[in-house]
């Protein structure tokens, strides 16, 4: 089904919501004299728009808005993810101090209008479409980096990503104006149609393509597009830097994939995707999933001044395990990266609320704040940190294990097996620092001046949640397989 | 899918179900924890009697992920039931000893400690009876995980630490390695059960033939050998040694280090015939075991030898798989589980008594602690091979293996080497067991002891301190007395990873080689305790070159440090870098484009015939005006050409003619100018910097490169025949056909403006209409602000 403007208004009730919920939300903060009601107003925003969402999923595939929007079960997959993502923001938010002593009104009318960038990242059919939804996300971005207004590392943080955002998202549109140019369309399967009929391997194609991938590749902070990463992790508050990983970077895949599968490849049968204009993809992006996961964990080895810079690290690591699925190009691949992205939510969700938790009651985010946590008053943040450490490492029996499990098996269907070993070699080089947050939390002594952690209700609340999940998802995760399996295909 | 109304669920569960009791327990659990443990050992390893009983195999279903073919399948066959028995038989006695071994002043502390070892119990569980390749996997990286847990216990103490982190980093890198083996594996197979694989002949040569198969070999083998501290990752083994002694007794001698070589048991049925597999394993098992007992001589400390002694064990036990000796395999495992585990608890007790593990500061402990002592009689005479021990049995059989081996005698100079390390490495083991033995209990009692001597004396050791020893080292004395007539035969028959015959095990050998070989190392290694001065002597001046667990630290720290280097010299927090980097990044995969499209910039054949001369000029203006904004050095320097610049680029649109483009561009770039000029006064002085000559040289040549190649790109695009673009406003439904069509109007350019894209400019305008508001508001702002200034003026002059 394809709809026009206004049949489709019917189905876009999260985004209109959304909108309208950031543009009250700025006219609340004017009248409201309790700001932090303003949070448990974008709390409730962001679980209407998760209602919203899974309301949806039952509808049937097709295009909306003159087919510039895809309504189909791997946008709606990713739609969903989003706005969880943007609810634990909004949480973690409310328990942080950091958010606390800023101007609410205004911070949670900009993650709630991130998101909305981030629905449309998610669903986004047509090149314009898909620039406008980026730069949206990416302009609320910078100013949620710099949110600590008088933190000389937040304004550094925010420049930093605004001019590197820039560059990037310039050489993208660059690029997609390279492609109207080749294809006669800005719609993902009418340019897929006109590059099949053309000829293959020709250059403008590739160096459109290279462009292009330079806006995605700085979205999801793959090598050598994450420079701008390790600096605004480790500038932004808290909660913004959990969002930016997660959020920002789900969001960034789900356009990556669908670009690159709907545009850029045709399906072949048997679930196996092909390229449309020369292959010489496979090997570029193979060498970026390879380097990206190797400089990320290798960089993140010795970080001791922040958990969130080490954080970072370790999410461009992942960003490059994720990329193992696209490298393949199969419907094993598209259903690993689906599983995988919803498990990192959890994991990575889960540390940074730790960290959060650590630095609200002791103000620090460096590893030694860390040490001892668990006999000082923090046990159960620690267990939980154990837990996602263990996770992100891809140990049994957790959630970040059968993610990786699904990932490499992809990988070596396909014969990669060398690709495999890399993914495999990384994650044991990962495991040393992850093992020295969980030995520097359990085998340390907290020594005198780190003061005791306490974890609010509200914290907590959610700490368990991601917790549980991680644990339940590691033993029983057939429902989210199936899921992601569903999942794991676009319309048409 | 359940096949039968098997315990095996609840034998492995319940270790689990303890470990959550006792670890979630509150303090009213308190020192019962320990007997909590022992309850669920002793059950666990009862409700493996009916499984061993029946006559058929007892195994246990369920789908676990029927999409991947993964099954939570439990297969009880008399190889895992020999691992499984030994674990919670060995589990049980371990517990009933840390209940007088381990107690702390904090029970908080106790509890953890026990509940990681049943946790740990559980999964060894697990590993002795999984029938799917990722149950097993799932199982082994638990037992790395609890092990962590187990060795870092006394956290108070560095060395404790690093040691946990080094066992549990070698072992992961292991199992990590191994899972992709399995991966490739069932990638052959079509399956990740271990006996659909191992019984169905077609399958072993599917995967035999296979082009993955050494890799999968190799791979699982690290899992293997990282596991077994078989050489080179022999060193974690010894450093492990800092955890309490029940745990060392447990993990390091009786069950966790016994699963690599159970996994060599495991797939010896898939991969015995691959060509790789016996160079490997004779080869890594024959060093493993001489370096083991070298090394095992030389140490002092009581554990360090035990640890040592473990690696050489398990190093005869690889090269035995190494040779497919599968039929009698079950005794070695069996007897080195016996006597190690005996020998552990002794030096448990020792430390406890005397409060040093040190051999030159024991002696003389037989009267003080009898029971011990014989405990530690029998397992160093079983470790040494003396009859009518089990050991004794156990060495007659590997030299029976080693001498009658096909594969060796085909290569005569290997089969001389194995031969000769292993008569050494048995000498030398006779040798560490009477330096043991000998040096802890006779002779006079050493004034050091004699120091602690009331203290020690406080805690005469306890009853459950000396059952557990004492049981395990009758068991390898009555197992050896057993072997007399048919009992112990059968018991490794029946437990033999691969039985392919009856296999004969008796005290009483024929005569032939392979007694003679035993006899031998016998003799030989009584020669070498009664030269040991010598020896040892000899050994020091040897010493030295560099020891394996240095190297890995070494390694490591080499990582951290690359890795650092790494991260600051990239992310060094500098923009220009991080620009630099990435605009860089973007000509060389350009530059690799090239390469793949086999063009080159020679191709260019472009004519700019057709240019009107003012396309010249907007273009020479344009640059200058770049030029400009980089060189400005002011603010509004700045804002001005950069406005300069988006006014040329609209002129851009006369050349192409498109005056909709043009008047929007021009629209736009007005009202931002005014913007950044409002913004400007906001704004602070800007820094008037003067980059280095050498500086501006690196800028510039970066420009360029990126530059000159979006140009030859360009140009190549343009050039006829590389790639016609298509003509997107003429072609059939294009908007320029649609214009004449559906909106009937031959001026394309007002009717797609007002009428097919009538959203757009609703749209555009919008914009405008924002961005005006915008810079009404930062009028006012400014007014307002420039009033107060006068107002405060006004009031500082009064004042």
């Amino acid at each position: 089904m394809n709809l026009d403007n206004f049949q489709s208004l019917s189905y876009s009730f999260p985004a209109l919501f959304l909108g309208f919920a950031v543009v009250a939300l700025f006219m609340l903060d004017l009248v409201i004299s309790r700001k932090e009601w303003l949070g448990d107003i974008a709390l409730l925003v962001t679980a209407i728009v998760v209602l919203g969402v899974v309301r949806l999923l039952t509808s049937e595939a097709g295009t909306l808005f003159h087919g510039s929007v895809a309504l189909d079960e791997f946008g709606l997959y990713f739609q969903l993810l989003i706005a969880l993502a943007a609810f634990a923001t909004v949480w973690m938010s409310i328990g942080s101090r950091e958010v606390q002593r800023t101007n609410q009104g205004e911070y949670y009318a900009i993650v709630l209008a991130a998101t909305l960038g981030m629905l449309f990242m998610a669903s986004a059919n047509n090149l314009l479409m898909a620039y406008l939804a980026l730069e949206f996300v990416s302009l609320a971005s910078y100013v949620l980096a710099g949110y600590s207004r008088h933190s000389r590392r937040a304004g550094e943080a925010s420049l930093k990503y605004l001019i590197y955002g820039g560059v990037a998202s310039g050489a993208m549109i660059y690029g997609m104006s390279w492609i109207y140019g080749l294809a006669g369309s800005l719609e993902f399967g009418a340019i897929q149609q006109a590059l099949a009929s053309g000829k293959e391997a020709s250059l403008p194609l590739y160096v459109a393509l290279l462009l292009t991938l330079a806006g995605l590749g700085y979205k999801i902070s793959a090598f050598p597009f994450h420079m701008w990463a390790p600096d605004v992790y480790q500038g932004a508050p808290i909660p913004v830097t959990a969002f930016l990983a997660v959020g920002s970077k789900t969001a960034g895949f789900a356009l990556m994939i669908r670009f690159f599968f709907t545009a850029m490849a045709h399906q072949n049968g048997g679930g196996v995707y092909e390229w449309v204009g020369g292959d010489g993809w496979h090997q570029l992006l193979l060498a970026l999933s390879a380097v990206t996961m190797t400089y990320g964990n290798l960089a993140a080895l010795n970080q001791q001044d922040n958990l969130k810079r080490l954080l970072a690290y370790s999410s461009i690591a992942h960003a490059g395990y994720v990329l193992m699925g696209f490298v393949v190009l199969t419907d094993d691949g598209l259903r690993a990266m689906l599983f995988y992205l919803t498990v990192y939510y959890l994991m990575n969700l889960g540390a940074f609320v730790v960290v959060m938790v650590v630095a609200n009651s002791t103000g620090r985010e460096d590893l030694a704040g860390f040490r001892g946590l668990a006999w000082r008053g923090g046990a159960l943040p620690a267990i939980a940190m154990a837990i996602f450490m263990f996770s992100l490492t891809g140990l049994p029996p957790l959630a970040g294990f059968i993610g990786k499990f699904y990932l490499f098996a992809a990988v070596v269907q396909q014969g990669l097996w060398l690709l495999a070993l890399i993914g495999v070699a990384n994650s044991v080089v990962s495991l040393f620092y992850y093992a020295k947050i969980v030995r520097t939390m359990f085998l340390d002594q907290p020594i005198g001046g780190e003061g005791a952690v306490a974890m609010d209700w509200h914290n907590g609340v959610l700490l368990g949640l991601l917790t549980i999940a991680t644990v339940v998802l590691g033993i029983f995760w057939g429902p989210l397989f199936d899921l992601a399996d569903r999942s794991a295909r676009f319309f048409p | 899918m359940l096949e039968s109304s098997s315990l095996l669920l609840p034998c492995v569960a319940l270790p689990f179900l303890a470990a959550v009791v006792v670890g979630s327990g509150s303090g009213r659990i308190g020192r019962a924890s320990g007997w909590i443990v022992f309850a669920a050992a002793l059950a666990s390893f009862l409700s493996l009697v009916p499984a061993a009983a029946t006559h058929g195999i007892d195994r246990f279903s369920f789908p676990w992920l029927p999409a991947a073919g993964i099954s939570f399948a439990l297969r009880a066959d008399g190889f895992g039931l020999l691992l499984a028995f030994i674990v919670s038989g060995i589990g049980a006695l371990v517990a009933l000893y840390s209940t007088a071994y381990v107690a702390e002043a904090d029970p908080a502390k106790e509890r953890r400690y026990y509940a990681a070892l049943a946790s740990f119990m559980g999964a060894m569980l697990g590993i002795a009876l999984a029938d799917d390749l990722i149950l097993l996997f799932v199982f082994w990286e638990i037992t790395s995980i609890t092990s962590f847990l187990l060795i870092g216990y006394r956290y108070e103490d560095d060395d404790a630490k690093a040691g946990a982190l080094m066992a549990l980093q070698v072992t992961a890198l292991g199992g990590l390695a191994m899972s992709v083996g399995f991966l490739l594996v069932a990638q052959v197979t079509g399956t990740f059960s271990i006996s659909a694989i191992t019984s169905d002949p077609a399958l072993i040569a599917k995967l035999l033939a296979s082009p993955l198969c050494p890799a999968a070999l190799l791979l699982v083998l690290l899992g293997a050998f990282t596991k077994s501290a078989q050489f080179p990752f022999h060193f974690w083994l010894p450093r492990a040694m800092v955890a309490p002694t029940p745990v060392s007794a447990y993990l390091h001698a009786a069950t966790m280090v016994k699963a690599g070589v159970f996994l060599l048991g495991r797939t010896y049925p898939m991969f015995g015939e691959a060509p790789l597999w016996a160079p490997t394993l004779v080869v890594v098992g024959t060093t493993s075991m001489l370096l083991g007992a070298y090394q095992a001589f030389r140490e002092i400390d009581l554990k360090a030898i035990l640890a040592r002694t473990t690696a050489s064990a398990l190093g005869m036990i690889t090269l035995l798989y190494g040779l497919g000796a599968t039929t009698d395999d079950s005794l070695q495992i069996l007897n080195h589980a016996l006597y190690k585990g005996a020998l552990f608890l002794v030096a448990g007790i020792v430390e406890h008594h005397a409060h040093t593990r040190r051999l030159d500061q024991l002696g003389g402990l037989r009267h003080a602690l009898p029971i011990a002592f014989v405990a530690c009689a029998l397992g160093s005479l079983s470790m040494a091979g003396f009859p009518p021990l089990l050991g004794f049995v156990a060495k007659d059989n590997f030299y029976a293996a080693l001498l009658h081996s096909e594969w060796l005698a085909g290569t005569p100079l290997l089969r001389t080497v194995v031969l000769l390390a292993s008569l050494a490495s048995s000498a030398l083991l006779v040798a560490t067991a009477g330096k043991l033995t000998f040096g802890v209990f006779s002779g006079a009692e050493r004034a050091h002891a004699h120091g602690r001597r009331d203290e020690a004396h406080a805690d005469e050791p306890r009853v459950p301190l000396w059952t557990a020893p004492a049981i395990l080292a009758g068991g390898a004395l009555l197992l050896g007395l057993a072997s007399l007539g048919e009992l112990t035969s059968d018991l490794v028959t029946a437990t033999a990873s691969a039985p392919e015959h009856r296999a004969h095990a008796t005290l009483l050998p024929a005569l032939g080689w392979p007694l003679f070989a035993s006899l031998f190392a016998l003799v030989l290694g009584v020669a070498l305790y009664t030269r040991r001065d010598a020896v040892s002597a000899l050994q020091k001046r040897l010493a030295g070159g560099p020891a394996a667990s240095a190297m890995w630290e070494g390694a490591m720290a080499a990582l951290a440090r690359g890795g650092e280097a790494y991260s600051v010299r990239w992310q060094n927090g500098s923009l220009r870098w991080y620009l630099a980097a990435t605009v860089l990044t973007l000509p060389a995969l350009c530059v690799w484009a090239f390469s793949e499209t086999g063009l080159s910039w020679r191709q260019i054949s472009v004519t700019f015939a057709d240019t009107p001369w003012y396309g010249f000029l907007f273009c020479t203006l344009l640059a200058v005006a770049t030029i400009a904004t980089v060189r400005a050095r002011t603010r509004l320097a700045a804002a001005i050409s950069t406005t300069t610049i988006g006014f040329l680029v609209a002129m851009l649109f006369v050349v192409y003619r498109s005056p909709d483009i043009l008047l929007t561009q021009l629209l736009i770039e007005t009202v931002s100018s005014i913007f950044v000029l409002l913004v400007l006064v906001f704004l602070p002085a800007f820094p008037a910097r003067d980059m280095k000559p050498g500086t501006q040289l690196v800028n510039l040549g970066i420009a360029a490169a990126f530059g000159v190649t979006i140009t030859i790109l360009l140009l190549l695009t343009m050039t006829p025949g590389i790639r016609e673009p298509s003509n997107i406003a003429t072609r059939p439904g294009g908007l320029l056909s649609l214009a004449l069509e559906q909106g009937g109007g031959k001026n394309a350019v007002n009717v797609i403006i007002v009428d097919i894209r009538a959203a757009d400019t609703t749209g555009e305008i919008t914009v405008l209409v924002v961005v005006g508001l915008a810079v009404y508001g930062l009028l006012r702002t400014r007014r307002r602000a420039r009033q107060q200034r006068k107002g405060r003026g006004t009031r500082s002059e009064a004042a």
